[in-house]
């Protein structure tokens, strides 16, 4: 049995093993058509080394020279700064996005509580007083400044009429004057 | 020739910033950098009386002061033999309303010993906007009505400066 073209075509550029070329060899040798088949092989080699190498030298510098032109036409026009692309892993945009709706977040809160008043006094259902202070001012350290330049109390001063004698009648009270206009009735 | 232009450009601005250190809270309040102040100001309205037996009022003094939630405001009252401080403090409640706290001291010297007393409390009550209230830093007892002495009352009122600053604003330009 003859052997097939890809096997033969081994054998001849002397790849195949012992004791397979060995016994390709044999066959070859005593069969005419395979002999043929392995003579055409050997003019064809024949043939390509005999073939020159074609010359690639100016077909490489031309490739070269369109290259470098096409590089220094794209450096000399400069690329706008819209255009420009800038690769970022999906993770890292994803946690700008995150960052950036967090600030957003936290500044809509910010001015939400500016818009409290100055300072409010809340009791919790615990019982708990808190006292928050907010302060609506665009400009805040100068209206601290200014504050810090005035007494801390705002003090008005009242002299009592003359050769007027006061006691302590008791334990001072504070009550609303409509509470005290019904007790006085 | 730049440089002096440039120090004409600053000088106002060094004028502005020294003069702003000058004012005072009522200026402070009406400056427009501030207008924010103005809705959270309050303006306190101050009547102190002497009421001798009878509750006919012998004498009193009206003061007016601009302030803001949570900063004081101290009355000192003089007499020949007694030293009132008291200190009210507005504080804005949640629901609109104010808490007014009244802290008192009474220094008082006795005849005929010249023994000196010396009186301290911390009293509150949540107000309305025009509501008037009532302290009576030597007390107030019923008991005592018949007896020749005098009572001193402080009547304080509190209101939205901006509402009166509108109104005399008002009142200036039909004028």
């Amino acid at each position: 049995m003859c052997p097939d073209g890809e096997l033969l075509s081994a054998f001849f550029d002397a790849e195949i093993p012992l004791p397979w070329a060995e016994r390709v060899r044999e066959h070859t040798e005593s069969c005419g058509r395979c002999r043929e088949r392995l003579e055409r092989l050997r003019s064809l080699r024949a043939l390509l080394h005999g073939d020159p190498e074609p010359e690639h030298q100016p077909a490489f510098e031309r490739t070269r020279e369109a290259l470098h032109s096409r590089v220094w036409r794209s450096f000399k026009r400069g690329r706008s700064f819209w255009r420009t692309r800038v690769a970022v892993p999906l993770p890292a945009a994803a946690a700008a996005l995150v960052l950036l709706l967090g600030l957003g977040l936290l500044l809509a809160v910010a001015t939400v509580r500016l818009s409290l008043p100055w300072m409010t006094i809340r009791r919790q259902p615990t019982g708990v007083t808190e006292v928050q202070v907010a302060a609506p001012i665009k400009d805040l350290e100068a209206l601290l400044r200014s504050l810090d330049s005035q007494p801390a109390i705002q003090e008005i001063v009242i002299t009592l009429p003359e050769e007027s004698t006061f006691l302590i009648m008791g334990e001072p009270r504070m009550l609303r004057a409509a509470d005290y206009h019904e007790r006085v009735r | 020739m730049r440089r002096l232009r440039l120090a004409l450009l600053v000088l106002p601005l060094v004028i502005g910033v020294a003069s702003a250190q000058e004012l005072d809270f009522q200026d402070l309040i009406n400056d427009p950098t501030f207008e924010a102040l103005i809705d959270q100001a309050l303006q306190l309205n101050i009547t102190a009386r002497v009421l001798p037996p009878g509750q006919n009022t012998v004498w009193n003094s009206e003061s007016r002061k601009v302030t803001l939630p949570g900063r004081s405001v101290a009355v000192r009252l003089v007499g020949q033999n007694i030293r009132i401080d008291v200190v009210f403090t507005p504080y804005q409640e949640e629901g609109g309303t104010v808490l007014l706290v009244a802290q008192g001291q009474v220094w008082l010297s006795e005849a005929p010993e010249h023994k000196t007393r010396y009186l301290t409390t911390i009293q509150s009550i949540p107000v309305g906007w025009g509501e008037k209230v009532l302290f009576f830093p030597l007390g107030l007892s019923s008991e005592l009505d018949e007896q020749q002495t005098f009572a001193i009352q402080l009547e304080v009122e509190i209101r939205p400066y901006r509402e009166l600053r509108d109104k005399t604003l008002r009142s200036s330009t039909t004028d």
